[in-house]
C-alpha cells in the first residue's frame, strides 16, 4: 500500500480538478483508502461537497463501456 | 488579538473581493514604467541588485525564452557572434551583422526546439506563436540586453530567487497576521477575498498554463492578485500595526496591476503582458467559438465554461459537429462539454430511449438508456444523467448488456465494488461526480448512494 503525496481520491487529468479529503490517503491496486476516525468532507471544484461519517473507506471512479475499442475503463476527466 | 470586525471592516470585504476580480481579469497593455518600479523595489528591499527586465508576451513564449537562455542559447550567441564578427572582418563586407547573428540564433533556436523542448509545447505551438518569439528574443537581445550579452546569461537567469524574496519579507507578514488576527477573522476574509477570485479566476488559469508549460518555474504577477489583495486588505483596514514589510504588499499590487506574469531570477526578470480572457456567467473561463484565454503572440487556451477542450469542438459551429465523432471523446467532462453544445434534445433524437428513471438520492435525478445504434451502426447503448451539481450538464456514459436504468447504474460502478452484494440493509455509500466512496470492508451495500452531488 503506497501512501498517496496529496490527499486526493481522483484527480482530473484535463481539468486538473480534484476530489480532495483532509486525511491521508493511501492507494492499493488501484483502489484508494482512507481512515476518517472523526469523518471528513469530500471537496470537489465542480460538484457540492460530501459528508462523510466516521469510518474506513475505499474509493475508486466509475466504469463506462467504449462501443470504438470494444472496452470497459475507468472514466477519464 | 482581533477577534471580530467592525461594520466598516466587513462592508470592506465585497469591495476588495470586486477590487480584486476586476485586476484579475484585466487586459490591459503592460505598464512597463510601473512594473519596472515595482520590480526595482522588491529587488532593492530583497538585498539584490536592480535586473535587467526582459518584456516579453505571453507565459508560454516567455518560458521557452527562458528555457533556451538556460540550456545554452547564451553561449551559443556569443560563440555566433564572435564567428560572425570574424567572419565579416575577414570577408570585409558591409553586411549587416546582426542579421547574420540573427540567422545563427534562429537556427540554434530551432535545433533548441527540436532536441530539448517539451514534446507538447512542440505539439501544441502555432507558427505565429514562434515567430514572435524569435521576434521578441531579436528586440531584446538587439535593445536593453544586447549591451550585456559579453556576460553569462545563462548564469544570470539561473536561479529562481522567488523563496529568497518570500523568506524575506512573507514569513514575516504571515507571523505579524497570525499574532494578531484571530484565526475565524483571517479564514474568514481569505475565504470571502482571496480564495474566491483564485476560483474564479486564475485557479483556471494556471492550472491550464502548467498543463501545457510544465516548466517548473515560480512566478508572480497578476495571478497573485487574491492573495495580494487578502493581506492588502489586512493594510487598508488598519487591522494591523505597519511596518515596512507591509510596504511590500502595496509595490506587488502595483506589479499585479501593471502586467501579467513574472518570472524572477538574480539580474533578470521576465515579465509577460496580460491576456483577453472571456468567461461564462459563473467566472469561468470559457468562449465558444475563439479562444477564451488569449496572448497577442496567438497563445491562448480553448476552453468551455472552465472545461479545456479541443481548438475542434469550440470553432466548430453547433450545426456542423459530427455526433459520431464526439460521442465517444475520451474525456468525460468535454464529452459533456459536447453534449451541451450540441444541444441535449438534438441528441436525443437521434437515439432510441429504451429506459427512463427518476431516482431520488439527495435530489431527484433523471436517467435515460439510449441506443444509438443509428448513428454508430451498431447497438451502442449510454446512460445520460444530468450533473447533480450544476444545472444543465449532461453526461453521456456507454454502458453494455444492459436493459434498464438500474442495470446501468450497476455496470457503472467500480469493479471492486460492484463485488459487494447489494443489500437494503447494506452499509450506506457516497459518490461525487465519478468517484464512489464506501466503507472499506462492508459486507453489502445500498443500491444507491446516500449521497450525489
Amino acid at each position: 500500500m503506497k501512501k498517496m503525496d496529496k490527499k486526493v481520491l481522483a484527480e482530473g487529468e484535463v481539468t486538473g480538478h480534484s476530489h480532495t479529503v483532509t486525511v491521508d490517503v493511501f492507494e492499493d491496486e488501484g483502489i484508494r483508502m482512507f481512515d476518517a476516525p472523526d469523518g471528513t468532507f469530500v471537496k470537489h471544484e465542480e460538484h457540492h461537497e460530501v459528508q462523510l461519517p466516521p469510518n474506513a473507506y475505499e474509493s475508486d471512479k466509475v466504469v463506462e463501456y467504449d462501443p470504438i475499442t470494444e472496452r470497459v475503463k475507468k472514466v477519464v476527466d | 488579538m482581533i477577534t471580530t470586525l467592525t461594520k466598516e471592516q466587513s462592508d470592506l470585504i465585497p469591495k476588495y473581493l470586486e477590487l480584486g476580480l476586476k485586476i484579475g481579469r484585466d487586459s490591459s497593455p503592460v505598464d512597463k514604467d510601473k512594473a519596472e518600479k515595482s520590480i526595482s523595489y522588491i529587488y532593492d528591499k530583497s538585498g539584490y541588485k536592480k535586473p535587467q527586465i526582459w518584456f516579453g508576451q505571453s507565459p508560454l513564449s516567455v518560458l521557452i525564452i527562458i528555457k533556451l537562455i538556460q540550456e545554452g542559447l547564451g553561449k551559443n550567441i556569443r560563440q555566433n557572434i564572435r564567428q560572425n564578427i570574424r567572419q565579416n572582418i575577414r570577408q570585409n563586407i558591409g553586411q549587416n551583422i546582426w542579421q547574420k547573428i540573427w540567422q545563427n540564433i534562429r537556427q540554434n533556436i530551432r535545433q533548441n526546439i527540436g532536441q530539448n523542448i517539451w514534446q507538447n509545447i512542440r505539439q501544441n505551438i502555432g507558427q505565429n506563436i514562434w515567430q514572435n518569439i524569435e521576434q521578441n528574443i531579436e528586440q531584446n537581445i538587439g535593445q536593453n540586453i544586447w549591451q550585456n550579452i559579453g556576460q553569462n546569461i545563462r548564469q544570470n537567469i539561473w536561479q529562481n530567487i522567488w523563496q529568497n524574496i518570500w523568506q524575506n519579507i512573507w514569513q514575516n507578514i504571515r507571523q505579524n497576521i497570525g499574532q494578531n488576527i484571530g484565526q475565524n477573522i483571517w479564514q474568514n476574509i481569505w475565504q470571502n477575498i482571496g480564495q474566491n477570485i483564485g476560483q474564479n479566476i486564475w485557479q483556471n488559469i494556471e492550472q491550464n498554463i502548467w498543463q501545457n508549460i510544465e516548466q517548473n518555474i515560480y512566478f508572480w504577477g497578476q495571478q497573485d492578485i487574491n492573495w495580494i489583495i487578502y493581506y492588502k486588505f489586512f493594510k487598508d483596514a488598519n487591522l494591523l500595526p505597519m511596518d515596512e514589510k507591509f510596504e511590500f504588499v502595496d509595490v506587488l499590487y502595483d506589479l499585479a496591476c501593471s502586467c501579467g506574469w513574472v518570472y524572477t531570477f538574480e539580474n533578470m526578470v521576465f515579465v509577460c503582458e496580460k491576456p483577453s480572457i472571456h468567461l461564462d456567467e459563473r467566472g469561468r473561463l470559457h468562449k465558444d467559438g475563439g479562444m477564451a484565454l488569449k496572448y497577442s503572440d496567438g497563445y491562448g487556451l480553448y476552453m468551455l465554461h472552465g472545461i479545456p477542450c479541443p481548438e475542434k469542438l469550440v470553432m466548430t459551429k453547433e450545426t456542423d459537429l459530427d455526433l459520431k465523432e464526439w460521442i465517444n471523446c475520451v474525456d468525460v467532462d468535454v464529452r459533456a462539454q459536447f453534449v451541451k453544445k450540441f444541444g441535449v434534445e438534438r441528441l436525443k433524437s437521434y437515439g432510441k430511449i429504451i429506459d427512463s428513471k427518476d431516482i431520488f438520492i439527495n435530489k431527484n435525478l433523471h436517467y435515460e438508456l439510449i441506443n444509438m445504434e443509428v448513428v454508430l451502426n451498431e447497438p451502442s447503448l449510454y446512460l445520460l444523467m444530468e450533473n447533480p451539481s450544476v444545472e444543465g450538464l449532461f453526461h453521456m456514459e456507454g454502458v453494455k448488456d444492459c436493459s434498464s436504468v438500474a442495470e446501468a447504474l450497476t455496470f457503472r460502478k467500480p469493479q471492486k465494488m460492484k463485488a459487494i452484494p447489494v443489500d437494503e440493509k447494506g452499509e450506506e455509500w457516497f459518490q461525487q461526480g465519478d468517484v464512489c466512496i464506501w466503507p472499506r470492508n462492508a459486507k453489502s451495500l445500498k443500491e444507491f448512494p446516500k449521497v450525489l452531488t
